[in-house]
């Protein structure tokens, strides 16, 4: 019985130190079961964020609370009304306003007209709707079609299939007596399209019938001459592109554009804004979103439902790319540099739409924490 | 915290008095070697404590600022065969989980070496056993591993016929987490299973 026992023991110990061996993930299962928090679900959307102190990143975002501001560890809720809670499209304007508007939602699209359009003021505090709407000067005017998207300080409104009018948003006025002026830009006409990804300042879509790719660049930071770029023979037509997103370098104007395919993910580079190289690839299987980053060097994206984060250093001829985190499942609204010095940025601050924010040390795996 | 667990320290060794007591008017075991039990069981995981070596940090009870687990639950699946009239070795395979308050979920597969003493047998028996082996311990967020396990479990079971019973049990699992190569992460988990089991012996 004894040679028995020992046996087993023996069997036991050399079993557990193969097994153990074999726990190369070290990270700790009691270690974050001790340091994790509470769930928190915001139903978070990001409105923008500004980064002019990098060591001090304010992040603007819409949740259940209302408009809210992210800012070292602290939620401040800057409009907790009923009007904030509901609003359906909301617009950051060079962090001096917030316009949002709210919409009916009988029938429960966003392809309704608007009910309400208000203010926030950052010199005021406060929110007021708008006491004057006027649309191309006109407070008799309404949008060419039905406001969809926001993207930076322009609203896109939809007319049928095939028409897209965007409007510049400006505020003027103070406290009492706000006025918020749409004026109507150059219209995108195409024959038939679906919508995508936005990101920054550069907003993205197929064509579905003719499968050309198109982007179209904030007029403050991209494309001359009005909002959309074709993109050209260089990009990939090909019909099973799922997500695009894009980003431009503000500081020489190169657009960078990021697909992703049934299989893979692709990254395409213009200086000109109309024909593109392909400069990255990586096979990747997933129908999940894309998210993408970019910190004026390093692109970054993941997928949900992939442990790995990936950068790519754009500025390297190589451009290629590397595990940068694991993230699991998070459900990702956007990424933000963030630094200890006023330039350098040392973490990635990650907002989640339903957990909160996390950081994310630059410097490798495994750090990721909740911020 | 500390407190519950005084209790049920005090549980077990009342129920392990008991048991000393009642094994002296049972003098003849019910079984002989080489009878056989297999015992299904289910119920509550109750986190009793948890530690993190490098922080120092040990905590007590279920919930946010303790050991951050609610109360979770599990099964398992146990064959054995008696080796002596009052022994019997086996095998246990199972499944635990409980919730982290982050709503993500932490489970647990143990595969255990199972040595059981039963002081009373008959109508009624009253297992005491003792575990051993290996478990697959995971979180969503927090990795996986394979590591040690042992048990400890105390239960009462009724039987209704000559083959069939149900019980209920209480016990304590001892779960350290181990990194050979990374000790700053290596933990030690506690728990307390509260499960009723049907049983068929013969």
């Amino acid at each position: 019985m004894k040679k028995a026992f020992g046996y087993i023991l023996t069997a036991l110990l050399l079993s557990t130190l193969l097994f153990t061996g074999c726990n190369y993930d070290d990270e700790g299962v009691f270690q974050y079961v001790l340091s994790s928090e509470p769930r928190d679900d915001r139903a978070l959307n990001i409105l923008g964020y500004d980064d002019s102190d990098i060591s001090a990143v304010k992040i603007y975002f819409k949740s259940k609370y209302g408009l809210e501001m992210f800012q070292d560890r602290t939620y401040t809720t800057l409009d907790g009304t009923k009007a904030a809670k509901s609003a359906t499209l909301y617009s950051l304007i060079d962090t001096d306003y917030i316009v949002y508007l709210t919409q009916d939602t009988d029938n429960g699209t966003l392809q309704t007209p608007i009910n309400g359009v208000y203010v926030y003021s950052f010199a005021d505090l406060a929110t007021e709707q708008a006491a004057t709407v006027t649309y191309d000067g006109s407070a008799d005017g309404s949008f060419d079609g039905n406001p969809n998207f926001i993207i930076g300080k322009y609203i896109y409104c939809l007319s049928g299939k095939d028409k897209i009018t965007p409007y510049l948003i400006s505020v003027s006025g103070s406290a009492g007596s706000y006025t918020v002026e749409f004026t109507a830009q150059s219209a995108i006409t195409v024959t038939d399209y679906n919508f995508y990804d936005v990101d920054g300042n550069v907003f993205t879509f197929a064509d579905s019938d003719s499968n050309k790719m198109y982007v179209a660049v904030d007029p403050d930071t991209g494309a001359e001459n009005g909002l959309m770029t074709t993109a050209g023979n260089n990009l990939p037509n090909d019909d099973d592109v799922t997500v695009i997103s894009g980003f431009t370098d503000s500081s020489n104007g190169t657009q960078y554009v990021i697909l992703q395919n049934d299989d893979d993910v692709e990254i395409y580079s213009s200086s000109d804004g109309a024909t593109f190289t392909r400069i990255h690839r990586r096979d990747i299987t997933a129908s999940n979103h894309l998210y993408t980053y970019f910190d004026d060097t390093y692109i970054y994206y993941n997928i949900p439902g992939y442990a790995a984060m990936y950068k790519v250093n754009v500025t390297d001829s190589s451009r290629s790319s590397e595990d940068f985190s694991r993230l699991r499942n998070l459900d990702i609204a956007g990424y933000f540099a963030q630094g200890n010095s006023s330039t350098a940025p040392d973490y990635l601050v990650i907002a989640t739409r339903d957990n909160g924010f996390y950081i994310l040390e630059a410097g490798g795996l495994s750090s990721l924490k909740r911020y | 915290m500390e407190y519950s667990l005084l209790m049920l320290k005090r549980i077990l060794t009342i129920c392990l008095l008991l048991a000393v007591a009642l094994s002296t008017l049972s003098a003849v075991s019910y079984y002989d070697a080489g009878s056989q039990r297999f015992k299904l069981a289910a119920g509550l995981l109750i986190p009793v404590s948890m530690t993190h070596f490098d922080d120092n940090v040990t905590r007590f009870g279920f919930g946010e600022d303790n050991t951050n687990l609610n109360v979770g639950g599990g099964g398992s699946i146990c064959y054995q065969m008696f080796c002596t009239p009052r022994v019997a070795i086996g095998g246990e395979v199972g499944y635990t989980f409980n919730y982290i308050i982050d709503d993500t979920l932490m489970s647990n597969v143990p595969l255990l070496f199972k040595a059981t003493w039963f002081p009373v047998t008959g109508d009624i028996d009253i297992p005491i056993s003792l575990g051993a082996g290996l478990t697959y311990l995971s979180a969503a967020e927090g990795g996986s591993l394979f590591t040690f396990m042992a048990s400890m479990e105390v239960g009462v079971d009724y039987y209704f016929n000559p083959h069939w019973g149900v019980g209920l049990n209480a016990g304590f699992y001892v779960i350290p987490e181990l990194y050979p190569t990374n000790w700053e992460k290596n933990g030690l988990g506690t728990f307390a299973p509260v499960t009723f089991s049907i049983t068929y012996r013969q």
